[in-house]
């Protein structure tokens, strides 16, 4: 009779092909689990930015109240692409712009707030932390003495550490200190000065960037820290104000080095092609006969990301960078 | 023939259809690879040793949208005269100068190469500076031009070690901006195309910021800033077209804990001519607008006009 290899008996499959068995299952449950954690995570793979970035291609990411999608989706991928699990984030939220400088009250201000393009920041709190790093959120106003160093300004806090399974970011309180937060930091933030981040991001409307100034607060970078903020050109005039002179030069002054300028679409990409189904949002007569001095403007579809970084980093080459993260 | 333009996938938006209106902020122009882009234009073999060109579908684009046929496009600086072809193309007429003589020649090569595949339109390439932009020589061209399309040049410059090649490009084309301001016809646009540049030490150049600047002081108003993508749109996603050395660079300063982006638009900002940026403005927020004849030049609202005293 032929040899069963096995088959016939299962005495005799124990003792050949023992040693065969268990290595397929625990590939495959390796493997599943990883996936899983990807798609728990919704990692997005950072490899290699580009100049542009699509940010609205989701339509249904978790329905924060004020925070944008796509906004939402860039700050995913500002944090993946500049930072390393574990390392530490700040948001910075500027407050309203018309919020009054003199008697600010988190909740007045709340009440009359009109949500800009970039409200809500705070909220991807919650996806910083599901992302592996810490976060810490901070509201800057404008304060009425402009002398105060920029950790003055600093009106609400909260912060989480970077397990993944802090119970609360608690980006919505903008009062007080937040229940876990360390020891003896109260509201006015006097104890932030050693605390240092691998990022700041901040999200700011080009008027709000007259008394708001991001390289204020690179004196809370890593001395491999990036400040990534999102602003956009001011068209509200009859021209164009571009954000980006005023930041560099006050990035440059600071010790900043100008890394990147990166278009945020705001607008899906469908089918090889921009997908833009919001009208224009002052919409001119356009016709064949129009005049002929009128220029055709533009619908404006991304915003502007500019992305600074400490001055050397080039000799911090062996840190230990290129992790597997990206 | 080798060099036949083939079409390696489906195209939902062949390159040089007119825009969507509103046109959006962000151009898909980089559908076709810049080869592909060159082959669709008709461009003559060797067009593509000109590196800092405009690609073709960007000057398309830009041409669609600022001017009309019969407009003059002129690009001061057109090295292997990209945008010329396609202005030609588009049924505009086209005038370039270039110092190179290698330019020059390629540039004729593609003019011709354009008017034989039926372009029946004026396009000329001189061998001249920017600077006879303000001569006696340029005269009839003074408020006859519909477009300016030109590119900031970094390597056409006379290499001295001790300056930027950035800046000194930058400052030749705040000069050129001065020279073609008072070219202009009443609604015409200067539209500068900017690639992405670093410095040695790996950080951006910020050219937005000296460009505005250089046009404000040639009395022109920016008005946009546009993306023209150079990547492709392939479903939903963005592919990217970086050469090999800059994605080894872009490698290299990943490692180095700074990751920098690798290049997938062209920087596009227009400028128009002061009055013409707050006439349009006056015309967004409701204020009837005048009839053609009433719009003279020198008499709108008062406004002293620094070109027409310099042209004068």
């Amino acid at each position: 009779m032929t040899p069963t290899y096995g088959n016939g008996s299962p005495g005799d499959s124990s003792q050949e092909h023992g040693p065969t068995v268990p290595i397929p299952l625990h590939q495959r449950r390796r493997t599943s689990r990883l996936r899983a954690l990807r798609l728990t995570l919704r990692h997005p793979r950072p490899a290699r930015p580009s100049t542009v970035w699509p940010c609205a291609q989701d339509d249904l990411r978790e329905g924060t109240g004020l925070l944008a999608n796509w906004l939402l989706t860039a700050i995913i991928k500002i944090v993946t692409t500049y930072t390393q699990p574990g390392q530490r984030v700040l948001l910075l939220d500027p407050a309203p712009y018309l919020a009054p400088p003199a008697s600010w009250s988190p909740t007045e201000s709340r009440n009359q707030f009109r949500p800009g393009p970039y409200a809500g920041l705070h909220e991807a709190g919650w996806t910083v932390v599901r992302l592996g790093r810490g976060v810490h959120t901070q509201t800057a106003v404008a304060h009425p003495d402009p002398l105060d160093e920029p950790v003055g300004t600093a009106a609400a806090e909260s912060e989480s550490g970077p397990r993944p399974n802090a119970d609360s970011p608690t980006a919505d309180q903008p009062a007080g200190p937040s229940t876990h937060c360390r020891t003896g930091s109260g509201p006015t933030a006097t104890g932030v000065g050693p605390d240092r981040y691998d990022l700041v991001v901040t999200a700011a409307d080009p008027r709000t960037l007259d008394w708001f100034r991001p390289a204020d607060w690179a004196g809370l970078l890593t001395p491999t820290g990036t400040l990534a903020v999102i602003t956009h050109g001011d068209r509200s005039c009859d021209r164009l104000t571009d954000p980006a002179g005023s930041l560099v030069r006050a990035a440059h002054r600071t010790g900043l080095r100008y890394l990147d300028r990166i278009a945020l679409l705001r607008v899906p990409v469908r089918d090889g092609a921009l997908a833009a189904a919001t009208p224009a949002p002052h919409p001119r007569p356009q016709g064949p006969a129009r005049p002929f001095a009128t220029p055709a403007r533009h619908t404006q579809v991304h915003d502007d990301l500019l992305v600074f970084a400490r001055q050397p980093a080039l000799t911090d080459a062996a840190d230990g960078e290129e992790t597997s993260d990206d | 023939m080798t060099d036949r333009p083939t079409s390696p996938w489906p195209l939902p938006q062949p390159p040089g259809e007119e825009p969507p209106m509103p046109p959006l902020s962000v151009w898909p122009t980089g559908q076709r690879d810049p080869l592909a882009q060159l082959r669709d234009a008709g461009c003559v073999p060797g067009t593509e040793t000109d590196t800092e060109r405009i690609p073709p579908a960007v000057a398309a684009h830009a041409i669609a949208l600022y001017t009309r046929p019969g407009d003059l496009v002129l690009d001061p600086d057109c090295g292997a005269g990209t945008a010329l072809v396609e202005a030609l193309r588009a049924g505009r007429h086209a005038l370039g100068l270039t110092v190179r003589n290698r330019w020059w020649t390629l540039a004729r090569a593609n003019v011709t190469a354009a008017k034989t595949a039926g372009a029946w339109r004026d396009g000329s390439v001189l061998d001249a500076r920017p600077k006879v932009l303000a001569t006696v020589r340029a005269a009839g061209l003074i408020g006859r031009v519909g477009l300016v399309l030109t590119t900031p040049r970094t390597a056409d410059r006379a290499s001295s070690p001790d300056r930027d090649p950035v800046e000194s490009a930058l400052t030749d084309l705040a000069t050129t901006l001065l020279y073609c301001e008072p070219l202009l016809r009443s609604g015409g646009h200067v539209a500068v195309i900017a690639r992405p540049l670093r410095h040695p030490d790996g950080s951006l150049a910020d050219l937005t910021t000296p460009l505005i600047a250089a046009a404000t002081a040639a009395g022109l108003a920016p008005v946009e800033r546009c993306i023209a993508l150079t990547a492709g749109l392939r479903g939903s996603r963005l592919v990217t077209r970086a050469s090999l050395a800059e994605r080894r660079a872009a490698a290299q300063a990943r490692a180095a804990g700074a990751p920098t982006a690798l290049t997938a638009h062209h920087e596009v900002l227009v400028f128009q001519l002061a009055h013409d940026a707050e006439l349009a403005a006056a015309t967004a927020a409701g204020i009837p607008w005048p009839n053609e004849d009433d719009v003279i030049r020198p008499a709108v609202n008062g406004v002293t006009y620094p070109g027409w005293r310099r042209a004068a």
